[in-house]
């Protein structure tokens, strides 16, 4: 298994050497930018200037220092960088059976499911990495950026950003690890759930800002990640985060039982 | 056959409506060569990949030195080295790392000596291990193949096409090195290809299978038994026909001549009854497998009468 898990990584050490370094510069970034705004003292004008589902959207994290150091977590970009990263590290069985790799791993006496295993692994592990890449990017930041005066965000909210971050990019990972389990081709299994995941995410935006859609609010996964309640303290983590973990694992279980039974 | 080193039994794999193998049976023997043949699209993959447990089957079991590929994968798979038809790559890994990382998998460790030896006979230098993958011919990765599938002393070879795409030097360098482990009889090997001169230069026996039905299973001696070869005779002065009638031969050609004939089996009865006449030469095309196979394949439904 160790040796699967070298090899993977070894295939994407350049690719997450580079999210990793985007995310942590990206949180810098945005924290000298709410340094300068903090700075002059522009905050207010910033927030007028700003369409409404924008306000809505970003909500409280425009009106403070604070809340502006931790947009990264939920703005899209950087949302959909990990998501699709994801999704990209939990298609890998999908590769290995298009390309023939398959053959020549499990003519060896391994399971099976230590494909699956293995991807859940580096998928779930790269996950966590991206998330606390922008953890990084965020502590140095304010260490070396932040006004003296200026008001930190709280541990704990970014705590819980960072974790719904996570669950979210999980969630697809896994729901694109039991879509490589049925696929033949990585291709088909990453741009079924990337596009879902794109979709999901637009849905969300539309119901957010359409009363008469409140209902179908649920059925996106994005539902579960709002930035703008968990700076309110208004957002339930525990079920979000509940509903999104049962999520995972139902396509965690899926993908283990269709890889288990499928012709390879 | 008991102790069979492969023995499958009834293994069927439907692919929905199409069939890849069905009602399947067959030994090989332990220390066997056995070479399976038939054309593209015949179940000669589809039957390795089942040993292998990459299929599962829809009907029927095998089993690899009494392991079964299906219940008793890890231990059956444990007992093999594996060609796959296309050498599959990770084209940013050089070909040593690539040994390496295959040889991490496999239940046992390659023997250094045995992989040089295998690297200096399939001339693959220090300078070839050093380069990526991505920039070798079909060639190399051919050869990489082979190592890999040869490197770790399995007792159960399956080779699928082993010498598409390998040069001459190479392709002997194989058949040497099949030679040398059936020789030395602890190694089972099975072959599957369409070339038929590779086959009658390493196999033991042969298995024929046509659209996933095994037609036939032979030794090479029983094939030459039961193969015609065409015996030309030639005469100083004209003679009359004049052939015994209890032998196995059928006329082509009877000029005063000269006599073309098919003979089946042995050939002592047909030339002692040449014995008083003019003969001025006789020729004897040599035994070629082509002809046996075309026999099976020549269309029939139901070749044969073998």
């Amino acid at each position: 298994m160790v040796t699967l898990i070298g090899r993977s990584f070894g295939r994407i050490a350049g690719l997450l050497a580079a999210i990793l370094g985007l995310l942590v510069a990206f949180q810098i970034a945005l924290i000298a930018v709410a340094s300068s705004f903090t700075t002059a003292s522009t905050l207010d004008r910033l927030v007028q200037i700003m369409p409404g589902f924008i306000q809505n959207a970003f909500g409280p994290a425009l009106l403070s220092f604070a809340g502006m150091t931790t947009i990264g977590y939920f703005h899209p970009v950087a949302v959909m960088l990990v998501v699709q990263f994801a999704i990209f590290l939990a298609t890998e069985p999908a590769g290995e059976i298009e390309a023939g790799l398959v053959d020549l791993v499990l003519a060896r006496p391994l399971p099976r499911h230590w494909l699956v295993s293995r991807s859940l692994l580096v998928m779930t592990s790269c996950t966590v990495a991206a998330t606390l890449a922008m953890w990084l990017g965020t502590w140095l930041g304010l260490w070396s950026l932040a006004p003296q005066d200026a008001r930190w965000p709280d541990a704990h909210v970014v705590l819980m950003l960072t974790a719904h971050l996570a669950a979210v990019g999980w969630c697809f990972g896994a729901a694109a690890l039991a879509a490589a389990a049925w696929a033949r081709r990585r291709a088909s299994a990453h741009a079924t759930v990337a596009l879902a995941a794109v979709a999901l995410y637009l849905i969300d935006i539309v119901i957010e800002s359409w009363p008469p859609a409140a209902p179908f609010a649920r059925l996106s996964l994005f539902h579960y990640f709002h930035g703008a309640a968990i700076l309110r303290g208004t957002a339930n983590s525990v079920l979000d985060l509940s509903v999104l973990g049962a999520i995972a694992l139902t396509g965690i279980a899926l993908a283990y039982w269709k890889f288990h039974t499928r012709d390879l | 056959m008991s102790g069979a080193a492969i023995r499958i039994s009834e293994l069927t794999k439907y692919y929905g409506p199409v069939v890849g193998v069905e009602g399947l049976t067959l030994d090989v023997a332990p220390g066997e060569v056995f070479g399976f043949l038939g054309v593209n699209g015949a179940g000669k993959t589809t039957t390795i990949r089942l040993l292998l447990d990459l299929l599962r089957p829809t009907s029927g079991a095998a089993s690899i030195l009494g392991f079964d590929c299906q219940r008793q994968g890890l231990e059956a798979r444990r007992r093999i080295g594996y060609l796959p038809g296309e050498t599959p790559i990770y084209p940013e890994l050089t070909g040593a790392a690539y040994l390496r990382f295959l040889s991490a998998l496999g239940a046992q460790r390659t023997s250094p000596t045995r992989l040089n030896v295998l690297l200096r006979r399939f001339d693959v230098s220090d300078l070839d291990l050093g380069r990526r993958m991505r920039d070798y011919s079909h060639g190399m990765k051919r050869k990489l193949g082979l190592i890999q599938a040869l490197m770790t002393d399995a007792p159960v070879l399956m080779l699928d096409e082993p010498t598409s795409g390998l040069d001459p030097l190479v392709i002997e360098a194989f058949g040497e090195t099949i030679d040398e482990l059936a020789r030395s009889g602890r190694t089972t090997v099975l072959l599957s290809s369409h070339v038929l001169s590779e086959v009658d230069r390493v196999c033991h026996r042969i298995g024929l299978i046509r659209s996933g039905r095994l037609v036939a299973a032979r030794t090479l001696s029983e094939l030459r038994a039961v193969t015609p070869r065409r015996l030309t005779v030639s005469f100083t002065r004209p003679v009359a026909l004049r052939l015994p009638a209890n032998l196995d031969v059928v006329l082509v050609a009877c000029e005063s001549q000269r006599w073309v004939i098919d003979v089946r089996g042995a050939l002592g009865p047909l030339v002692s009854s040449l014995a008083g006449l003019p003969v001025a030469d006789i020729s004897l095309a040599p035994f070629a497998l082509e002809d046996a196979i075309l026999r099976l394949f020549d269309g029939n439904e139901h070749p044969s009468p073998w």
